[in-house]
This record gives C-alpha cells, structure tokens and sequence, in this order.
C-alpha cells in the first residue's frame, strides 16, 4: 500500500515511503518537518497549505503526495536565500501585514505565483490573485500594500 | 482527514488502459482529474468505500486545438491552462469560457480540470452552464467504443452522469458555428471563493430571424442538474432581440425554474436571480454580437 | 531629545514577523514533543440525549489505539470554563462537566481515543458503540421558554440561566416626557470565530510529576487554574507553557474544552505526550458569538435630548451557560447603561438555554449585539425627526471629565465629539445625498456607527481577573529580557510590550526581547482580552521598567560619580541630564553589574568594582483602579445593487479617541481586521445549524462565508485621536474591540442611506435588502 516515491522540495530530492492517502501538506509537515505550510481548514478553503507545484500555486492538503512525480515543490521554507528574505517576505514585515501570522505563509506563496506571471498587477488583479488565501486578522489592507511594494521593487 | 479505504492511485499510460480499469474495479474505482472535486467530496464524507483512483495525468489528455469549426479541450486541460491560452481562442462566441473561467481562485485555477468539472456533474459548478450553453460534446470512450455525446445528455442527477461503468472522457468539442454567436456567462455568489448561488450561460445567435435557436442554462442551487430555460428561449427565437424581448426573456426563465431553498439562499430569491442574470447575459451577449 | 517618540509611536516592525515570514515556528500547532500520541474526540449526534450504554471493545482492539476515555472514567464535577473569572466566581454558573451521561448540544464530547496516529484515533472513536435515549429538543429562545419545554438543566426554571434587571433615574417618567417614543427589535446571529489557528494543545508530565501543557489559548493562568481544578490537583502541579503567540484567539479561546483535560488524563495514562486539535468542522461547533435579540425602547424630545431608554435582551445561549452569562451583562451595561447619556435606564437581560451549540465569547463581548441595535435605531429616529445622526449623538454624549455613570471614577479623557466631527469631515457626511439617487441600479450610501463608551481593562469589574505583573532583567550587552505571562494573540502585542519597555528604559526597541515563560516563573496575568493589552499589560511591563531603570540608574550613579536622580536614560546611553556628555552605555552598567570584579581591556584585565553587584532587574505587580474610557466612530460608504441585494463597502473612515498610539501600523491593522470581522459580521457570515436535529450546516469555509480581499474596500481611512490619558501607559487606552462595536450599525444604515432599505435583523443577506425594498 505505501509507495516508495521521490520527492524534489525546495531543490533537494527526498526518498520518502508514503501512504496513496497522505496529503502533500501531511507529508512537508510530518515527513520533512516543513511547518511552514499549515492546515487551517484541510478542505482548500483557507490557503494556509498554499505551496508552488512548477512555480504554480496549490492548495497542499487537496493535493496527494504520490502524484506530484517528478515535479518541483516550493514551500515557504525554500524561498528566502540564507539570511536574505525574499522581497514578498521582506514587503510583509516592512509594511506590518504581518499579525497572528497564521494565513502568512499562504499568502506570500500566493503572493509569489501573481508575481511571476503579472509583475505589475493593479491592485484589484492583486485582491483577486489572493482570493484563495483567507485572514481573519489584517483585512488583507497591508497585505494588498506589501504585494505592490514588492512588486515595484522588482521593478527597480 | 484522510480518505482512509484508499489502497492505491493508479496511473495508467494508454487510454485503454481505463475503461479495463473502471471493469475491473467498479464501484471501488474513481477517476481523478485535478484532485479538487474529489477532495471536496472525501471532505464531507460523500466518498465511501473508493480503494483506488486512477490519476490521468499520463494520458497527455491537456491538447487545446481551435480549428475553423471548433475548439478541441482535453479533459486534463486546467482551467489555469485555458486562461494561459486564451488570447489563442477568444472570440464571441466562446466568451463565456472566458467568463467562467475567470471566477476561480488561483489555487484551484491550476489543479481544477475540464473533465474532472464536469464528471462531476454538479450545477453549483460553473464550467458544466458553459458547456451546455455552447451545446459542446463530450468524446466518451470505453472498453469496446468510442462515442460523442452532447453534454446535455451527461448529466443525470446530482453526481451522476449517463456514462456507462465503463466510460469516461477524454476531451470536449465546442463547435464555432457558420454564422454569428456571441455568448455570456455570469454567476451570483456571496464571496470570491464560492459555489454559485445562482448562474446562468447563454448562447445568441445573430441568426435570430432565421431558425437558429439560443440557448439558456441555469446552474446553481436550482435542481439536481443545471436547468434549460426552454420557454425563455422561445421568447428569444425569433425576436429581433430589443430590450423587451430580453426582459420578457429573463421574467419566463424566472417563472419557469423552480429552484431550491438552503442554507445559502431561499428558493424565491434564486427564482428572481434567475431572471435578473438571464436578464444581464442575454444583454452582454448582445452587445458581444454586435460587436 | 524626545525619547518616546523613538519607540513609541512609531511602526516598529513585529519582533515576530521574520519568524512568522519564513515559517512561523513558535505556533502551538506546530508543538511535536517526542513520542507523542494523538487524541480524537467522538462527539453525540444528538443535541439532547442521555447515554444508556457504551461499548469500546471493538475500539480497544484496533491495532495502535493507546487509551480511551468515555463519561464513566472522568470526573462528573461542574464548573464555569470561563478563563477570566476563578472557577468558584460568584458570577460563575457551574453548569458543565467534562464529559457526562447528559448530552445537551449536538457535538457535545462523549469519549476520547489516544492513539498512534490520527487517522487511527477517529477510526477508533468511530467504532466506539454509543446507545443513546434521545430526548425532545428545542432550537430557539422561543421553544425554549415555551410552557412544557424541556428542561435542559434541573437548575433552571423554564430554562433561564440568567434574568438581570437594572434600573437607574425614573424611566416611565422619562417616557411620560419624552415627544417622541421609538421601539424596535433587532437581532444578531451566530457567526465563528474563525481563527485560522485551531483549537490545539499538548499535554505532558514532567519528570516531577507535573502536568504540563501546551495550548493556543488566550490565558495562562485560567488554564491552570481550571486544568487544575477538573484534575483534581494542587495549580502547583499544572503548568502552563507560554507559547511565542497564538495564531488568532479574538474572544474565542477564553475557556477550557473537552480537549485539555482530556490530553492531560490520555497523557498520565499512556505515559506519553498526547496532542489533540480541533478540525474546522469542529471549530465551527465551538466559539460561536452570542446571538441576542433586543428590544429597544427610547423616549426623545424633538430637539434630540433622550429622556429615557429600555432595552429587553435575550441570548441564545445553548446547551451550557459558559459565556452567555457574563456576555449578557457585558451587552446590558455597555451596550444601553454606558451609551448615550440618559439617567433614566432601564435594562432586563436573560441567558436562555436551549440545545444548540454553546454560544462563547468573541471580540466586543456583547458590544456589537448591542451597537447594532442602539446605533441604527439613532439613525431611524433621526430620520423621523428630521435631526442630524452627527448632532443627535454629540447632544446625547458624555462629557469629558464627568462621572462614570456606573463604576468610580471619571471619563478622564473623552473625544467622541472629536471622533465624529473629523470622520464626518474626512468621509464627506455632508454631501450624502437621500436613499436612491441616481441613476442605474447601484445606489450609493453613507451610514455612521460608534463604539459610544468602551473599556481599557477590567477594573473595577467584580469577580473578574484583573492584575498583571512582570519581570525584566538587563543583559551585558545592554538588551532586557520581558517576562510576562500576557499571550500575543496576533495582534502584536509581544511588539507593543518591548515599545514600552524600550522607551521607559531608554534601550533601543530592537534590543528589547519578550522572554519564554510559562505558570513556574512569570507573575499572574489576566487574559488577553477586553482589549486590555496595551492599556493594563503596557502599565505592568512599563513599572516593572520604571523598577529596573531605578537599580540601572543606582549603579550607574556610582560609575559616573553622581546621584542616581541626576541621571536619565535614552537610546541605550546612561547620562547626566545636565551635562550630558557625561555618560555611560547601559550595556556596560548591565556588564559591570553582572560581574564587577573584571573588565577586560586592551590591556587585560583591570581590576574593577561597584559597590552594587548583581544582574539588573526590576518587577511589578499591580492592578489597574480605573480604566480609561475609549470611543469611536465609524462612517461607511457602500454601493447597493438594487437588482440583486449585493451591498459592497466601498469605503470606511474611522475615528478614535485612543489616548496615545503606541505602534501606528498595529493601531491600524485592527481597524482593517476588525471591519473584515464587521463586513462578515453584517453581510455575509451565519454559522447555521439544522432547526430539527443541531447538525451545523456550516462546516467548512465552502458553506460558511467569510470575507476575502475582494470584499474589503481599498479605502480604510484611520483617525486616531491622542487625548493622552492619565491612567494609561504614555497615554495609551484601547482600541481593538470598538472596532468591531462600531462598524455593524454604520453598514446597517449606509444601507439604508443608498436605498431606504431598514433590515433589523443579522446577517443583512442580498434578499434581506430585495425583501426590504418590496422586491422579493
């Protein structure tokens, strides 16, 4: 019943033997004590569980392990370099979007996707690109201002 | 949690290979498209007893092809993935892809596919009002035939399609036809991330003083299938289209549907959304026409 | 050099946001103790039930399954979960047990399973074999109330938890005054708290035997205290850890459930640590808001004087009385005593039980079912009598300086007149044109709603905790350690607490840390709640400041050669206040005082000393003895469609009277959180359960509507207003819970501005306004 399966995080291949059931998020957080991402709701209505499959955001716990294959996963964890904070995570410190932290990650691995494909998006292209990410705590105002912060300092 | 009787995701590499499968397994067996649905459906305990899934991932079911006389979508192509390739395909009358296709967050944008939306023939879902608005036709193969069946026959009742035991889809035709169509989708919903309250997709044809039908579909929490608004299209078929025809339109529809009251929205207020959304795609379809 | 202004009153980053950006480590979700076993809960699918008999053979004998709880193994004693008030309070209703034969709300805990994993623990809760006697249910107050309703407790009569009454001045002469008499019902809903954070905890035994847990929860003390109390042990031998911070508590993680002390007994019997969490499902069955209804009479002269209020509020409380006791009062006092100013008061407020889930306690604490209803009844009398809601509601204010009209004590400071004259100004109040112009179906509407007379702390608040303390020491390298047991439940109060104590101390803000802790080695503090943070905990962490600062500035003194009250302190550096050239860093005083025989130099050690040795510390313990007065108020602009009932906010202007800001982008982030709640609260969120059976309709976020950024405006516009209380640490009162107070009547009546559509009763659903304009 459990499948031997190699699986590439964050740059590295990892050799796991994992259940067909097991969800992509139960796997990066029991497996490889990746706590980053996060179960809010385990039914991909939340977005804390967001990670990037190919650079593509997904909803990690509607996501089963064994068929991501030979894919690229990204998680929170991955994105920074050493000390060096990503410019999204840089942008949510700076601009105090950042409060109980919980829908955090999520959203900057959202975040990240609309980046990518929509360097420069509007502000209603921004609220709509985090429309699977839910906060119960900012009302997503210094969110929406972290994300264009971050997207006009790529453009410098 | 988990789905718990799951022993196995299976991954065949021929097209074959799944009506042997779904035989072979029966009941025990689901196809999986994106993994959204199902997930949606372990999540509320609606998925007893299911050992195994076959995942078509390998069947290189994602072609997109327009040619002169229709788009062509593989059942695995995501909706991220129609978005992608939009500009390739847009015109007026497969608009209402567009529209549809819009809605979604971005999470299930990039896992959500064609096939697997309308396998799961369930009205709240807003791909399955487009498809049907564009009269498209699903390619259905099974162990001993291939046939295509018009999306209008798929589905059955809440969950179920006409599908054989043995059947599934490996893609969609939406046919462009000769003369001039333009259509529109629009759905109600409370949030950015939610089920349709009310939806409605329509089909006109500039063609309307000749016999080229429209075509208006509900969707929502209207029934155990999405609902075809035969009287308002009566209205629609030969008129010349002005406002009037159009609000005498969106009143029939609303008469005609009997929707169901829930915890989301009582009956009577999908009963008057329906006319007010038949009312705003007629019109947007419309001015797509005349565009 | 205005050392305040450095620390306080500037956007300090969260001291936790790096964590939280790249992972987010310190959340008791992630807590994973070697060992561990997993707990599930099997819950009764019945809302009002006794047990007959249990059967947990097929249970015990699924392979992994550690231990098995059912009622029959705990203990049946009742108490109040309720963390802010002791277990034995006499406002206490002790009406819960832990888990018992008696089911009185679906979902109500009737075993628990430890197990090795948790898919194995819900399968083995699954296979425990439960016969229940089902009894006759009631859903509503009014079935509830009904004669020959069923009796959900024996202590009750007719199923009344709770029947307060006050009454100040002579109110049926204030009626027999008034020109005009106005009565209205309204009523508020059930909506989740919804943290993202779970419910979750671990517990274990440390090698002495104690219990030691791991929560997300919104006291430290409370836990112990009733953890205590349900396992019949000494508090001495609970402890609590503190975690860095919770992820999201707003009011809803102020009591003990099933899932404490059920891992804490899994945990002795296993001998393992054993970690339980709710699922969403489950969350939305535990910490729901208070629904209330409210019967809202008031008396006015045509000038707008009132002359006399009445209110009737009645509170679905559930199966148990938990908070809808207490949050009934909260609503009666706050809501119709402190509002407005009128002697003439009258006020009956009951708790009715009936087997729905039990309703807890969440951000405003019965504030905003009461603002509902007082805020948008002021906006229909004014538009009867033709008065200006601005005017009528400054006419009718409290006064800076006057009396409090229930507890000791005085407004010592009060802006309201402020908080409505700068927010009409900024929203354009004056340009608000009558209910449906316009062309085209959007209609567009400004409504005003406030937070009248809210709390600082619970002071003066009877059998309520309300005393906090703390403890900082000074580290050679000149940074201090905060030991507090206050929780940052997200919104960065770890963040404020170093502000203050960076800017009483003089050190620099990023040089102030927050220290680990836990019921062993911190001072009591009362919850996080109450909106109390910055205005109790901030004095406490500022006077255990103000203590280090005196033993900082006594060895100081002896090594620059003057006395300890010529010295002042700033940006890390000791001095002279008169001659500041004269100076000593703190980080060296700190290292000279934590080992003053030594100091290395260039030239080795030198032999050195002070007659003071010993690490720099300081405490405090204390209680506030008033609690200053904050207000707000709102002005909402929304656009309606007329077609199809949709109402959106399109803009929001809030004005508050807050004494002193301490971090501007924290301020501010509760004033957007709080409308994302209030847009909810209003518009679209109804946790709903099924009128025949309880099942909750509303379990997972595809049902229960919450928000996204689409929903929220662009516009939030903050007026914060510095009237520098005496009583509060540099000034500071509170501020985060008059943003939830404030916003429900304003949306209520920018509704009814845009359309002429009143809806007095919550969620305001797009057919709500359809029915309300005759369309439906």
């Amino acid at each position: 019943m459990k499948k031997n399966i190699s699986l590439n995080v964050n740059g590295e291949a990892r050799d796991l033997c994992i259940p067909p059931n097991e969800t992509l998020l139960d796997t990066l957080r029991t497996e490889m004590f990746l706590t980053g991402s996060k179960q809010g709701c385990d039914t991909g209505g939340c977005g804390c569980c967001t990670v990037l499959i190919d650079g593509e955001s997904r909803y990690s716990c509607m996501t089963y392990t064994v068929t991501v294959g030979e894919r690229n996963v990204t998680t929170i964890e991955g994105i920074s370099e050493g000390e060096t904070l990503d410019k999204l995570q840089q942008a949510f410190v700076d601009t105090g979007a950042v409060q109980c932290g919980y829908c955090t990650c999520g959203m900057i691995m959202s975040a990240k996707q609309l980046l990518s494909t929509n360097p420069n998006p509007s502000e209603s292209e921004i609220r709509k690109g985090l429309s699977g990410n839910l906060c119960r705590c900012t009302g997503y105002h210094k969110i929406v201002e972290a994300v264009k912060v971050a997207a006009q300092s790529e453009v410098k | 949690m988990a789905l718990t009787t799951l022993t196995n995701i299976l991954r065949p590499t021929t097209v074959a290979d799944v009506p042997r499968l779904l035989k072979e397994h029966g009941d025990s067996a689901m196809i999986m498209g994106g993994g959204t649905f199902i997930h949606g459906l372990v999540a509320r305990g609606l998925v007893t007893g299911v050992e195994k899934l076959i995942d078509l991932s390998a069947l290189n079911l994602g072609q997109l092809e327009l040619s002169r006389k229709s788009l062509y979508i593989g059942a695995s192509v995501t909706y991220a993935a129609l978005e992608r390739s939009s500009e390739a395909y847009s015109n007026e009358t497969l608009h209402s892809l567009l529209d549809a296709i819009a809605y979604p967050p971005q999470q299930i944008k990039n896992a959500a596919t064609v096939g697997g939306c309308i396998a799961g023939s369930c009205p709240f879902l807003d791909l399955p009002i487009v498809m049907l608005a564009l009269d498209a036709s699903a390619h259905v193969c099974g162990s001993t035939r291939e046939r295509l069946v018009p999306v209008e026959e798929l589905f059955v009742s809440l969950f179920q399609t006409s599908l054989a035991d043995d059947e599934f889809m490996t893609g969609f035709t939406v046919p462009l036809p000769s003369n001039s169509t333009a259509s529109s989708f629009e759905k109600l919903e409370t949030t950015a991330n939610d089920l349709s309250i009310v939806s409605a997709g329509v089909r006109l044809s500039s063609g309307w003083l000749k016999a080229k039908p429209c075509r208006i579909f509900i969707g929502g929490g209207i029934g155990e299938v999405p609902f075809r608004c035969v009287q308002a299209e009566e209205v629609i078929n030969g008129s010349k289209l002005e406002d009037h025809d159009i609000d005498q339109a969106a009143q029939t529809a609303a008469d005609e549907i009997e929707p169901f009251g829930d915890h989301r929205a009582s009956a009577e207020y999908r009963k008057k959304m329906t006319g007010v959304l038949v009312a705003r795609n007629l019109r947007q379809a419309r001015s797509r026409l005349n565009q | 050099m205005n050392k305040i202004s450095d620390t306080v009153g500037s956007r300090v980053p969260h001291h936790d946001a790096i964590d939280k950006v790249t992972g987010g480590r310190g959340f008791p979700v992630n807590v994973n103790l070697a060992g561990m076993l997993h707990g599930r809960l099997l819950r009764s699918p019945y809302a009002h039930a006794e047990i007959v008999s249990i059967n947990i053979e097929a249970a015990q004998s699924l392979p992994g399954v550690r231990a098995i709880l059912t009622p029959d193994d705990v203990t049946q004693k009742t108490y109040s979960p309720i963390y802010f008030m002791p277990t034995e309070g006499l406002a206490c209703i002790q009406d819960m047990s832990l888990m018992g034969r008696r089911i009185r709300h679906a979902g109500q805990a009737v075993a628990a399973v430890a197990a090795d994993t948790i898919e194995i623990a819900e399968q083995a809760a699954q296979l425990i074999d439960i016969e229940y006697k089902e009894l006759p249910a009631v859903f509503n107050v009014d079935d509830a109330l009904a004669d020959g309703a069923p009796a959900i407790h024996d202590y009750t009569n007719n199923n009344v938890a709770l029947n307060e009454t006050f009454e100040t001045g002579d109110p049926d002469a204030g009626f027999a005054e008034a020109d005009y008499v106005f009565e209205h019902t309204y009523e508020t809903s059930r909506i989740n708290i919804c943290s993202l954070e779970p419910h979750v905890c671990v517990s274990d035994v440390d090698p002495a035997g104690n219990v030691v847990i791991h929560s997300s929860m919104q006291h430290l003390y409370g836990l112990r205290e009733k953890l205590a109390f349900v396992l019949d042990l000494p508090v001495s031998k609970v402890k609590v850890i503190k975690p860095p911070y919770i992820g999201g508590g707003f009011g809803g993680k102020l009591d003990i459930t099933p899932i404490e002390p059920l891992s804490a007994i899994l945990s002795k019997m296993t001998g393992r640590p054993v970690r339980m969490v709710l699922s969403r499902a489950e969350e939305f069955m535990t910490s729901n808001k208070c629904p209330i209804k409210v019967e809202l009479k008031t008396g006015v002269k045509a000038d707008g004087t009132i002359t006399a209020r009445q209110a009737t509020s009645t509170l679905d409380a559930g199966g148990y009385a938990t908070h809808g006791s207490t949050v009934i009062m909260v609503h009666g006092l706050f809501g119709y005593c402190f509002t407005y100013s009128c002697e003439n008061r009258r006020w009956n407020g009951r708790s009715i039980h009936t087997n729905n889930v039990t309703s807890g306690g969440f951000r405003g604490y019965g504030g905003p079912q009461a603002s509902f209803a007082v805020e948008q009844q002021v906006d229909e009398m004014c538009n009867e009598l033709g008065l200006d809601p601005v005017e009528f509601r400054i006419k009718n204010s409290h006064r800076e300086g006057e009396k409090h009209p229930f507890f000791d004590g005085n407004f010592t400071t009060y802006r309201f007149d402020e908080c409505l004259r700068l927010g009409a100004e900024r929203i354009g109040w004056a340009d608000r044109k009558p209910a449906g112009s316009g062309v085209g179906p959007i209609k567009s509407g400004i409504g005003l709603g406030c937070a009248v007379a809210w709390t600082s702390n619970c002071a003066a608040q009877p059998d309520l905790y309300e005393h906090s303390g703390a403890f900082i020491k000074l580290n050679p390298d000149g940074s201090a350690d905060v030991c507090s047991a206050a929780i940052d439940i997200g919104c960065g109060q770890n963040t404020v607490f170093c502000q203050i104590v960076a800017a009483e101390l003089g050190i620099p803000v990023e040089q102030v840390r927050m220290a680990s802790a836990d019921t062993s080695n911190v001072p009591f503090d009362a919850p996080m709640h109450a909106s109390r943070g910055t205005n109790a905990v901030g004095a406490a962490v500022k006077a255990a400041a103000a203590d280090t600062k005196k033993q900082l500035f006594k060895v100081a003194a002896t090594m620059l050669d003057c006395k300890p009250e010529d010295l002042e302190s700033n940006d890390g550096q000791v001095f002279v206040t008169t001659s500041p050239e004269n100076t000593v860093s703190i980080a060296t005083v700190a290292a000279r005082a934590d080992s003053p025989l030594v100091t290395m130099t260039s030239e080795g050690p030198q032999k050195d000393s002070t007659p003071f040795r010993g690490t720099i510390i300081g405490s405090s313990s204390l209680s506030p003895t008033t609690s200053p007065i904050p207000a707000a108020a709102m002005y909402i602009k929304v656009d309606v469609n007329t077609d199809t009932g949709e109402v959106k906010v399109v803009k929001a202007v809030y004005a508050h009277d807050i004494g002193k800001v301490i971090n501007p982008a924290g301020a501010e982030g509760q004033v957007e959180g709080g409308l994302q709640q209030a847009i909810g609260y209003t518009l679209m969120e109804h946790t709903q359960f099924d009128s025949e059976t309880g099942a909750c309709l509303t379990s997972d976020f595809l049902d229960y509507k919450m928000a996204t950024a689409v929903e929220m405006p662009s516009e939030i516009d903050c007026i914060f207003i510095e009237s520098d209380d005496p009583d509060g640490p540099f000034g500071a009162k509170s501020l985060s819970e008059c943003c939830l107070i404030a916003p429900p009547g304003a949306i209520a009546n920018a509704i009814y501005n845009a359309t002429g559509a009143r809806v007095r009763d919550l969620p305001i659903t797009p057919e709500k306004v359809l029915r309300a304009l005759g369309k439906l």
